[in-house]
């Protein structure tokens, strides 16, 4: 995780910050949640279009959170993906683990002065 | 501006909304390309920011339906993490005006709504120019009553309403009697008058479904939809006693040396021709001058009313 992608973001806003982050953090973590679960699925019953469209829809938003990681993983899966690939589950597998990653940190308050903009919760 | 962000990632209609909001844009939101266009056929937008990939209608689908299917200009931005050139471009041959890469920088939206405000403002003055020259272009700009282009559109949407649904409709040339002695007499300024003052006895004499255009010259054709040929020798004849009261000089009529109207009155009967319809109208006219001027004269034989 890079954090300060997402504080440069709030700050660029001219935010006070709190309010926007935690919005964005829980638009994220529900919609990133359902959407490892269409790529998980779809990876598992060999649906490349599926696995593609999952990966990307959740590419941006990674890459906005600063899951930089997560969202590199997620842009090869794509690509993969839409080049015919076959091994599916093994584009999903570090993806999901990647999530989980990422969905734990979002999830862990943080200190105030890790941020010249507020915590993350 | 008013601007509408579709996308269907929540974090990415979050940041688009609190970046449109931040530079001073109001910012609807809608969560796919159906949605948006059912939003966009409301109106009232002036720029679209749409995701490229969506389930259901995508960017490209509903930037290829607003180029199809709207009249006014909507500015389209289409964005998207795909930013490879080829995706650009078809992005922009379905109609989009710019393209921006996710994820969304403020300074990046912010150049592209600077350009999309300008484009928008020159849309919106093209449209006002362009109606506005589509009504000058159908309107006599002496009486402000419809020309002759006006006239003939109407008579085609007349006549296929007479041929499709058997609607009948009248019309009714009328023609100032002696108009050049007026001119002769009195100088063109006084016939320009003279022509107003009938041009507004027309607009007021007939009913509100009723039109009058100026024909050409002292002429003038008024349609009657759904009317006889007797109900619109009732108007006619109204306009002539109206006339009457006016008691415009003019030394060369025989009527009292003041100005008159000849009308010739011709019904659709669902005939569909236009230039039939006209000529038997300019042929009842042409009766009417023949018997004494200041006359109406109806299709059928015999049944001519004189105002004298």
């Amino acid at each position: 995780m890079d954090p300060t992608v997402l504080d440069a973001l709030i700050a660029e806003l001219g935010d006070s910050g709190t309010e926007l982050r935690a919005e964005l953090i829980a638009d994220y973590l529900s919609s990133a949640k359902s959407g490892m679960s269409a790529l998980a699925s779809a990876a598992a019953t060999g649906d490349g279009q599926g696995v593609a469209f999952a990966a990307h829809s959740m590419r941006s938003g990674s890459a906005t959170m600063g899951a930089v990681r997560l969202a590199g993983l997620l842009e090869f899966a794509e690509r993969r993906a839409r080049a015919g690939a076959a091994d599916l589950l093994a584009l999903s597998g570090p993806a999901v683990a990647e999530y989980q990653r990422v969905s734990t940190e979002l999830n862990v308050p943080r200190p105030a002065s890790e941020s010249s903009v507020g915590g993350w919760r | 501006m008013r601007i509408l962000a579709v996308d269907d990632d929540s974090v990415s209609r979050s940041v688009l909304r609190a970046t449109i909001t931040s530079l001073g844009h109001d910012c609807m939101l809608a969560t796919d390309g159906v949605a948006a266009w059912e939003m966009l056929r409301s109106g009232g937008f002036h720029a679209v920011i749409t995701d490229r990939m969506m389930p259901g209608m995508d960017g490209l689908e509903l930037c290829r339906r607003i180029r199809a299917e709207r009249s006014g200009y909507v500015y389209v931005i289409l964005s998207s993490s795909l930013a490879e050139r080829e995706h650009v471009r078809e992005g922009m041959l379905a109609g989009a005006d710019d393209y921006l890469s996710k994820p969304l920088r403020r300074h990046e939206l912010d150049l592209r709504l600077i350009a999309a405000e300008r484009v928008s403002a020159l849309h919106r003055q093209l449209e006002h120019v362009t109606a506005e020259l589509r009504t000058l272009s159908r309107r006599d700009p002496l009486t402000g009553l419809g020309n002759r282009l006006a006239m003939q559109e109407e008579l085609e949407t007349m006549a296929r309403r007479a041929e499709r649904y058997g609607h009948e409709y009248t019309v009714a040339l009328l023609d100032l009697d002696n108009f050049k002695g007026l001119n002769d007499n009195h100088g063109h300024q006084a016939g320009d008058r003279a022509l107003r003052a009938v041009a507004r006895l027309l607009a007021e004499s007939c009913r509100r479904s009723d039109t009058c255009y100026r024909y050409g010259g002292e002429e003038f054709l008024c349609v009657f939809p759904e009317q006889s040929a007797a109900g619109a020798g009732v108007a006619v004849a109204r306009v002539q006693q109206e006339l009457a009261d006016l008691a415009i000089a003019n030394e060369a009529s025989t009527h009292h040396g003041l100005l008159t109207l000849s009308a010739g009155i011709a019904p659709s009967h669902r005939e569909p021709g236009i230039d039939d319809l006209l000529r038997r109208a300019d042929r009842a006219l042409y009766q009417a001058k023949a018997q004494g001027r200041n006359r109406i004269e109806l299709p059928v034989v015999g049944m001519g009313i004189s105002a004298a």
